[in-house]
Parts: C-alpha cells; structure tokens; sequence
C-alpha cells in the first residue's frame, strides 16, 4: 500500500495532463508529479469514483469540493483499495456488464415485457372501449369517417336513403344493444367493403352495394359491420392503435421511432382479429335470424368473394384485413343459421338503393 | 502514457466530442493530425439499450430520461483524442427537470391544435409558425446544454450566443428556402452553422468559423435538380457537403478540424442503417449507433500544432456557471420532444 502506481492527472483550470504517480496514505491519497513535487493531496472523505475500471479503461475520481478535477488510474489494486477506503467513492450506479448470460439476461427480460405488454393490451382495449364516452366515441369516428371519406361522395338520394334507412331500423330493432348510437352511410366508389367506425358509424361503399346479387347481401354485410358496432370493435381497434404507438414510443424513443410506430400499429391493428370477425358474424346472422332475413346473403357474399380473389391471399386481405378464412365463416355460418326468411328489401326499394349514389334531383334544386 | 499534451476541440454536430490519439509519445510537430477513435462496444451498447428498453415499458417512458444520459455517457467515454477520453457529465435528473419546465409551454402550444377544430385557420396557422420557431431555439438550447455537459481533460464545452436569435435565423431562413422550393436552402445552411459554430467554445478559448472551404453550391444544385429523379436520395450528398462545411472551416485555438466524408460513403452509411432497423423492426438501433460513431471516429480530425495550442486552454468560468436550466430548460433543453 506504501507503493505508487502511475496515472494521470488534470487540475480542472487548465487542459495541460500531468502524468503523475499516485499513493495511498494514511491521509489520503497524494498526487505526485513526475519531478517529485506534490501536485496535490485528496482526502478520503471528499474523493468520488466517476467511472470504475472497465474493459482496460481506467477508473476516473474527482473531488465533491472540485468536481472540474480528474484523476485517472489504471491499476485496479488501487481501485481496490481506494473503494474499500472512502466513503463516498462508490459509483451509486450498478455496472452493466457485459457478459453474454448478462446480456442474454436482458434480452429475455425486454422479450418478456414485450410479450407481457402485447398480451396484456388486447385484452385491456375491450373494457377500455366500454368506458369511453358516446360522446369521445362519437368524435373519434367522424374523424375517421372523414379520412376515409376525403374525396368520396356521401351518396343521400332520397329513395336509397329512405330503403338504406328502412333496412338499417329492420336491423337495428332486433340488436342486442338497440339504443347505441347507430349511423350508416353510403360513400360513392369502391372497394367492394364496407367499415364501422367508432361511435357507430357504418360505410357501406358503393360498389358493395352495386355488385352485389340481391338486398340479402347487402343485409348481410350490413349486420355483420352492426355487429362489429354493437361489440365496439372499432373503438377497440383505436384504443390498441394508440396503445401500440405509446408502446412503441417508450420503447423506441423520440420522432425517429415514428416510421416504426406507424409499420407497427398497421400490422398489428389492420383488422379487428379473428375472434372479433366471428363475434360480428354470430351477432349479424342472429341479427338477421330475428328480423326474418335469410343469413343465405352473407353466405353468398363471402363465396362470391372467396371466388373472385381467392382463400386468404393477399388481395383478400386488402379487402378484409385480418378476418379468418372465408371458407371457415361459411361454415360456421352455414352450420348454425336457418337459411330461410323474407327478403331484405322489396323490389323497388333495391333498385332504390342500388342508385342511393346517383344526383338528387330534390336536393340540387334545393341547394 | 506520454508526456504533457494538449489538444482541444469540441464536438461536431452530434455534440458527442472524441478523437484518436495516435499515442506517438512525444511532441507533435505542427502540421501533424490526430484522429478520434472510437472503442464503445456492441455488446455493452446492446446491454445499456435493452435495460432501457425494459426499464421505459415498465416507467411508461420516464426513464428515458436516465437511459438516454446512460447511452451518451457511455459513448462519450469511448471517444479518445489524443490519448484522453471524452466525458459526458450530464445527468437524467436535469433532463428530466428540463422536460418538466418545457412541459407548460409544449402544452400550451399544442393544446390549442388538438383542441380547436382545424377549421379555426388563422390560430392554428399561428400557432405552426410558433412551434417551427421555438424548434430552432430548442434545438440551440440542447445542444448548448449537451456542449456544456462534454468534457476533455477536465475542461468543459461551451456554447454561447442566443437560442432566441438562432430560431429567428432558422425560422427566416427557412421561409426563404420554402419560398424558393429549396433552391436557396445553402443560404440558411451557411447562416445558421455560421452563427452556431462560431459560438462553440472550449473552455475560455472560443471557436473560429470561417467558411472559405468546402461551397456548398455546386452540390446542393445537382442533388436538388436530381430530387425528382432520385426520390429525394440525392440529397444525402448535399449532407455530406454540409458536413463537410462544418468540420473544414472550424478551428480551435489554431487547431483545424477536417473531415472529408463523400457523399456516397454517407449514403452507404444512412441506407444501411435504414435497412437494418426496418428489417429488426428497430431492435437493430444500436448497430446503427455503433455504424454512426464509428463513421464520425473514422471521418473527423484535428490538424495543427496541437499539444501547445491545449496549453493555452483553461476552464471557462462560464461554462461552469451554466447549469443548462433556467432558459434553456423552460425550452427543451433535451427533453426528446423535439
């Protein structure tokens, strides 16, 4: 303890290194310069580690009485006896190491708060939807009808409106929640789809309607979107969009985890997921066994589909995001559901309908 | 070790300072240059990134404050020049604080945009041109904040001037430039790296900037008549030359910086690291943050009679007195927001 070891020295006023040799007293410790003559002395008390030896980094101390000063020593002897010594010297802070079963350590730890967190959202988002205000609700799908709507046109000729109006009570009477709120529109264009928006909001966009064999169709994809509306699906969704992007912020950090977030929260919340899909199902085809419409449309439609772009390949999920396989929905629906009833809509009403996009000779001699 | 030495200079855009002292023992004639070298490991980088990772789920984010100081601690202290390491002495309490004090005036200016109805025009206009000009101040006042938290041998970094008036320059020059779809950007560019490093200061000895070397122009014409054709690539060699700029006409108590990054090296660098944190879906980021330091440890260096221009060198009583709130921490200090 009596020896000294080398190091390096920097008085804190001026940039100039002393290379210096260090000692252990009973005082302290002093700091020679290399010509013998003391540079300074620190007392035990007042030394603090800044840095402890690291991978052949030195250790760093400075003074609390003068914390622009810095001693650098690389035997770790010293450091040994040095923390063993003063008080105040300890880091305060734990040593990362870097050891692979530390590191691996980590690794797991963040897997596994990952995985608990993605676990843990989806199931919070449900009760989290229900709590929400009608009027937060309400809000939040007009936004989101606006965004998707921007460009479109809000298809109101008055005889489609009046049978798209009839069809929507027929439904809505026979709901299990029948005084949510409840608004469905018609937007002009494609695609063959139809959306639900928080608050109640349902767009049903035109080509559905057009291409479409007979009104059973259009029912049954309009009970299917109520059903998501009555289990607030879409709220949901938004509640795990904004969880996901908070998520992914924490996680990541700042703006530059902005292109992460937005790649994120699309993969994960692009559709409502497979057990949403045949909940909406159920509730729509339940829906259409009390009104007396024949869940035959919904089938047909879902065939039709499966027909044109396939099972599950991509241009199927464009369209529907992530529901289950079409094949599997038609028969779970074709095994449950009577496919018996009375039409969704008159003759004229559907013809009605099928135009709900044209001009409105009322409205544009108003207007 | 070697004997008494000297060297100063400051940090470059990142604000991280560092160097490679090509431990030749003794003096260096004058002429002679030093290169940064970067040492910080992958698997320690990983090892501070995950336990952040996990420790800002578990705190919704308030730890990033301490995570993000432990990062920059770390990577300072892998910087050498000239034989000694850089230092970071920052804390996450005063980033925290910082965010605090910013907090009132970040709500006040982005509450009213999520509020009113985007329809209010003329407010929310307004308040855009606000928030475009507080950026620039809170920009300056970060990295005044990260300059005053830098240290080399003992001596911290400084940066003076005014973070209100290098908004202004930003928020002027940058009307310019969208008045001008860009065609004027080198004007801004040259005002704002004018003022801001001419105020860069190693402890009582200030920075000169002077830019003579490295024009912008030329670059900046080509890769802006290429935007259109090259999805807006070609503007990472515009970086490049801003890079450049900076470095080749900054000096330090006689002491040059250089740095002769080309164009293409930064895109190799910038295209790499987009494709490696796309493809880890960001669990790469601190392979992207060793590729950064090493790419500025291999481009940055210090030319001249170094060791007696340090002895110059003597810590500033001003940096001292710069606790880096006040002002700046009621505008962001870096409060990550920005």
């Amino acid at each position: 303890m009596s020896t000294s070891v080398p190091g390096r020295y920097f008085d804190g006023q001026s940039a100039t290194p002393h290379i210096v040799r260090v000692e252990f007293t009973r005082l302290g410790v002093r700091i020679d310069a290399s010509d013998g003559r003391i540079l300074s002395r620190w007392g035990l008390t007042d030394i603090r580690v800044l840095e402890d030896p690291d991978e052949g980094r030195p250790a760093v101390y400075t003074l609390d009485s003068d914390p622009q000063t810095r001693l650098q020593v690389e035997d770790i002897a010293f450091h040994r006896n040095l923390i063993q010594y003063a008080p105040l010297s300890a880091p305060g802070r734990a040593r990362l190491s870097l050891s692979l079963p530390a590191l691996a350590g980590w690794a797991a730890a963040a897997a596994v708060v990952i995985a608990v967190v993605a676990w843990t959202f989806p199931k919070l988002s449900g009760p989290v939807a229900h709590i929400i205000p009608d009027g937060w609700r309400q809000d939040i799908g007009a936004k989101v009808v606006d965004m998707m709507g921007s460009g479109r046109k809000d298809c109101r000729q008055a005889e489609g409106l009046a049978a798209l109006d009839a069809l929507t009570q027929r439904l809505q009477a026979v709901s299990p929640e029948p005084d949510e709120p409840l608004r469905v529109r018609v937007f002009s264009g494609g695609p063959v789809n139809a959306f639900a928006a928080p608050g109640g909001e349902v767009v049903i966009f035109e080509d559905l309607i057009t291409r479409a064999d007979d009104p059973d169709e259009v029912a049954g994809v309009l009970a299917h979107e109520i059903g998501h509306a009555v289990h607030r699906h879409p709220t949901e969704g938004v509640v795990n969009a904004i969880g996901l992007s908070l998520l992914v912020q924490f996680m990541f950090g700042g703006l530059q985890s902005d292109a992460i977030t937005g790649a994120a929260a699309q993969m994960y919340t692009s559709g409502y997921g497979r057990d949403a899909e045949r909940e909406a199902d159920q509730t729509g085809a339940e829906m259409l066994r009390r009104a007396g419409i024949s869940p035959r449309g919904m089938v047909t439609f879902f065939e039709r589909i499966r027909d044109s772009y396939g099972d599950s390949d991509s241009m199927i999920n464009r369209y529907l995001g992530s529901h289950p396989s079409l094949t599997e929905r038609i028969d779970s629906l074709s095994e449950q559901a009577e496919m018996t009833g009375r039409p969704a809509l008159g003759d004229v009403e559907w013809e009605a309908l099928r135009g709900i996009c044209n001009p409105d000779p009322a409205n544009e001699s108003e207007g | 070790m070697s004997e008494p030495n000297a060297g100063a200079s400051e940090p470059g855009p990142w604000g991280q300072g560092a160097s490679r002292s090509l431990m030749a023992g003794a003096g260096a004639a004058s002429g002679t240059t030093y290169g940064l070298d970067y040492d910080g490991r992958l698997g320690r980088v990983y090892a501070i990134w995950l336990l952040n990772l996990v420790l800002n789920i578990v705190t919704l984010g308030i730890y990033s404050f301490w995570g993000k100081t432990r990062i920059r601690r770390y990577i300072a202290r892998s910087f050498t020049l000239r034989g000694d390491r850089f230092e970071y002495i920052g804390t996450g309490g005063e980033l925290f604080r910082g965010f605090l004090k910013a907090l009132p005036i970040i709500i006040l200016v982005y509450a009213p945009l999520i509020i009113w109805p985007p329809e209010v025009y003329p407010i929310t206009n307004l308040l855009f041109i606000v928030i475009f000009y507080l950026i620039g101040v809170a920009i300056y006042a970060a990295l005044r904040y990260r300059m005053t938290r830098t240290v080399w041998r003992g001596i911290r970094g400084y940066l003076s001037g005014s973070a209100f008036k290098y908004g202004a320059i930003v928020f002027g020059y940058g009307l310019l430039s969208l008045v001008s779809l860009g065609l004027l950007i080198p004007i801004g560019d040259r005002a704002r790296l004018k003022y801001q490093m001419g105020h860069m200061w190693f402890g009582n000895t200030q920075a000169v900037f002077d830019p003579r070397e490295e024009g912008l122009w030329p670059t900046h014409l080509i890769t802006w008549f290429l935007v259109p054709f090259t999805l807006g690539l070609s503007r990472i060699w515009y970086r490049a030359a801003v890079f450049r700029f900076q470095m080749n006409n900054l000096a330090i108590a006689g002491v040059k910086l250089r740095a002769h990054p080309s164009g293409g090296q930064l895109f190799w660098l910038v295209a790499v690291n987009a494709l490696i944190i796309i493809f880890t879906l960001g669990f790469g980021m601190p392979i992207a943050t060793q590729r950064n330091m090493n790419y500025i440890a291999r481009h940055v260096s210090f030319e001249g009679d170094f060791d007696a221009a340090v002895t110059q060198v003597q810590q500033s009583l001003e940096a001292l007195n710069t606790s880096g709130e006040g002002l700046d921490g009621a505008l962001g200090l870096d409060s990550g927001l920005f």
